[in-house]
């Protein structure tokens, strides 16, 4: 089994229902994303590149790439994350030390780090934010995307941001399968993968936008 | 030049806990494999201190020589338990003021 | 006075600036102590440290992301550096038969006996959860190269113990003599020690072969810990096969500037110049110099891969250091930094003299360089990530103070250990 993510660029609004859902499903505290949505054009988020009005803009949804050949389970000196055979990269939040080498070796910059003790926003003293099933992290270990593992794990659940999409641009499954809905994408659609010449086999797809003026950013 | 025996034993004792060390931890390295919450141990637990001892055990090999049975053996447990109790000591300090 | 009467002052005269220098050191030692209990109850978040990516803060302007790893890091590889002193001294001294040396080899050791805690320690104080850092030694992974770091380190450390400990036993045992108020301490210490001549001859060759041990150790020392930066594909500036060779020529750069600046020291203080002559000392400052040059030429040879046709990810980090917000900093580090030293090592070349005072200056403002260097190889390739806007690290004074620790600390255990046994090997006043 492969787990593996599709989202098409194409259809992205840049707003950030993915991200706001992740964070509650999976209790992030304030400061922390697992996704996030990159602006591909200005510096600033929301910003386009180039002058008025030649203007380009585009997002880019970035989450853990659960890599096949992943910098950070090879760096970590615990064995704190480790690859399933599912495919999901796993960060086991118990026994992180904290030395935010993933941080370092993370070509996509994805690892969150509890710098203070987390502050969970809305918390859980009216009723529960977050699935009971993930563990709130203390402070003081990194953090990343688990592909929802706590769904993936119960049954055909697919992530809580393939879920919330209002516009349908993420898509999950088993890569393996050639029926899925991801083997079809990948075999009909263009798709692109992240710093692939870094070699790290990521296991999330872009569908880049109609658009051909305006590239999926990739420095 | 005179291989002294006492020298040669120590240092073979320890390049066979160094290699038994890294040995357990190359067989029992489960990183690539399916875990569930709460986790499964990779590697042997304490191979990393098992290959480290191997290598104090090595460099004392230059103690085993000049130095009295006895002595040799407070120096050996002096270097190892020590760098242990490092460990320990830091780790007491530090789990009681980190929340 | 005898020569060695000379020697043993560092350890039987302690005078009122000796008093006044180490509580000066403890009071600093302790605002230290205040500011990692700081950092332990409330998170790394005191330090300037932050994660790659920082989201957008509607209300306010947008602060882009930080540096994972900043002076702590920097701070470690400084002292691992620092390290290189003792062997780089003892092997020159026993393999290579240089007796001449022999005065500055026992303050090099000693050097890296406190230089690797302190590197340890700096590793420590850069771990979000320091109490799992048993974790190490339980499941510690092997693949890692951090794991690399902590058998190496370690190995190195045990490895200098053990060399100095033998070194050390023929003038503890002379001192058991001459100190009797302390020859309770002495005798234990030197463990039956009988000072035959087949004993010496026995300590001699087994620090013969431990020497030539510790040699590839020290060599696997620091290229480990360059390949903590140097497998790194992600990062710009970083993913080079040079950077093994490059750390270890920086750590004996360093390694040697700290020997030359601790036998000038110890020579004024103690007017010893008749001990550590100016024939040692320039030895020692002609070493340096090929280090030094030899340092500098792979430096360019690295800027000159980088600028001709890096990737863009190095590009990026390399056009932050030139022509970048760290662009001031860069310059005066090369021009400053290790051009006036690399002048004054020169000097002699070409025009007869040495002069010691000079050269101390310039092995001072070589370490100092060096520790800027390194940060300047941690820090800006962090703030460069592709696919992110470039990143901001300022250290905080708390961070600040906690590296600065590992500085009083180092220092305190240094003067204790000369107010222990000698720090000049009294061999060689008997020899």
């Amino acid at each position: 089994m492969k787990l593996t993510m599709v989202i098409d660029l194409s259809r992205c609004l840049g707003c950030w229902s993915c991200a706001v859902g992740c964070k509650l499903e999976n209790d992030e505290p304030i400061g922390i994303w697992w996704n996030r949505i990159l602006t591909t054009g200005g510096q600033e988020p929301d910003t386009p590149s180039g002058d008025y009005p030649n203007v380009k803009m585009t997002y880019l949804p970035i989450n853990c790439q659960h890599c096949d050949n992943a910098p950070c389970v090879k760096v970590c000196p615990v064995a704190a994350l480790r690859k399933r055979d599912d495919g999901i990269v796993f960060l086991d939040w118990s026994r992180c030390i904290g030395c935010r080498y993933c941080l370092v070796a993370c070509p996509y910059g994805i690892p969150a780090f509890n710098w203070n003790p987390p502050v969970q926003a809305p918390d859980n003293s009216l009723f529960q934010i977050g699935n009971p099933a993930v563990p709130v992290r203390p402070v003081g270990v990194s953090e990343k995307c688990t592909f929802c593992f706590q769904r993936v794990d119960v049954g055909n659940l697919t992530p809580k941001c393939i879920e919330v999409c209002p516009a349908g641009a993420r898509f999950f499954g088993d890569l393996d399968d050639p029926n899925s809905q991801v083997s079809q994408l990948i075999q009909t659609k263009p798709t692109v993968r992240l710093r692939e010449e870094l070699g790290t086999e990521p296991s999330v797809y872009y569908i880049p936008p109609r658009n051909p003026a305006i590239k999926v950013q990739v420095s | 030049m005179m291989v002294n025996v006492r020298s040669a034993t120590v240092l073979i004792v320890g390049f066979l806990m160094l290699v038994l060390g890294l040995s357990l931890w190359v067989l029992g390295d489960q990183t690539d494999s399916v875990v569930t919450l709460p986790l499964a141990s990779t590697g042997v637990l304490w191979a990393p201190f098992l290959w480290i001892c191997g290598i104090i055990v090595m460099l004392s090999a230059a103690f085993a020589g000049v130095l009295h049975a006895k002595h040799y053996l407070m120096w050996l447990a002096t270097l190892i338990l020590g760098y242990l109790a490092i460990f320990g000591i830091l780790v007491a300090i530090t789990a009681h003021l980190v929340p | 006075m005898t020569s060695e009467d000379s020697i043993l002052q560092s350890v039987t005269k302690t005078g009122t600036g000796f008093y006044v220098f180490v509580c000066a050191l403890v009071v600093l030692t302790c605002e230290f102590l205040y500011a990692w209990y700081l950092q332990l109850t409330t998170g790394l978040v005191v330090t300037g440290m932050r994660s790659i990516y920082n989201a957008p803060n509607y209300m306010g302007p947008y602060v882009a992301g930080g540096s994972p790893w900043g002076i702590y890091i920097t701070n470690f590889i400084f002292w691992i550096g620092i390290s290189h002193a003792g062997i780089a001294i003892s092997a020159s001294v026993r393999l290579m038969d240089l007796k001449k040396y022999k005065v500055v080899a026992r303050m090099a050791e000693v050097l890296t006996l406190v230089a690797l805690p302190m590197a340890g320690l700096s590793i420590v104080f850069d771990q979000g959860r320091p109490d799992r850092i048993i974790n190490l030694l339980t499941y510690g992974r092997f693949q890692s190269p951090m794991l690399w770091d902590l058998t190496a380190i370690t190995t190195y450390f045990m490895g200098t113990i053990v060399y100095l400990y033998l070194s050390l036993r023929g003038d503890i045992n002379e001192l058991a003599h001459r100190l009797p108020k302390r020859e309770w301490f002495y005798k234990r210490l030197a463990m039956n020690y009988q000072g035959t001549e087949s004993e010496k001859e026995r300590h001699n060759q087994t620090l013969w072969w431990l020497a030539l041990a510790i040699v590839p150790i020290m060599v696997t020392v620091h290229s480990v810990v360059s390949f903590v930066f140097g497998l790194m594909i992600a990062r710009g500036g970083w993913y080079s096969t040079i950077f093994a060779i490059y750390f270890v020529v920086g750590a004996i750069v360093s390694g040697v500037a700290a020997v030359y600046s601790l036998a000038w020291i110890f020579r004024w203080l103690y007017k010893w110049q008749s001990i550590i002559t100016d024939e040692v000392l320039k030895g020692v400052s002609w070493a340096l110099r090929n280090v030094l040059i030899i340092y500098i030429y792979l430096w360019i040879a690295e800027e000159l891969t980088t600028r001709y046709m890096g990737t863009s990810a190095d590009l990026r980090v390399s056009d932050y250091l030139w022509f970048g917000p760290y662009a001031p900093i860069f310059w005066t580090l090369a021009v400053v930094g290790f051009g006036i030293p690399a002048l004054i090592l020169l000097k002699p070349i070409f025009r007869k003299g040495f002069n010691p005072k000079l050269t101390f200056v310039a092995s001072i403002i070589l370490n100092v360089a060096l520790w800027v260097k390194r940060f300047s190889i941690v820090v800006p390739s962090l703030l460069n990530p592709p696919l992110y806007p470039t990143g901001v690290y300022i250290p905080t004074p708390t961070e600040i103070s906690i590296m600065l620790g590992t500085f009083w600390m180092a220092t305190l255990l240094y003067v204790l250990f000369i107010k222990l046994f000698p720090i000049v090997d009294l061999d060689v006043i008997k020899g």
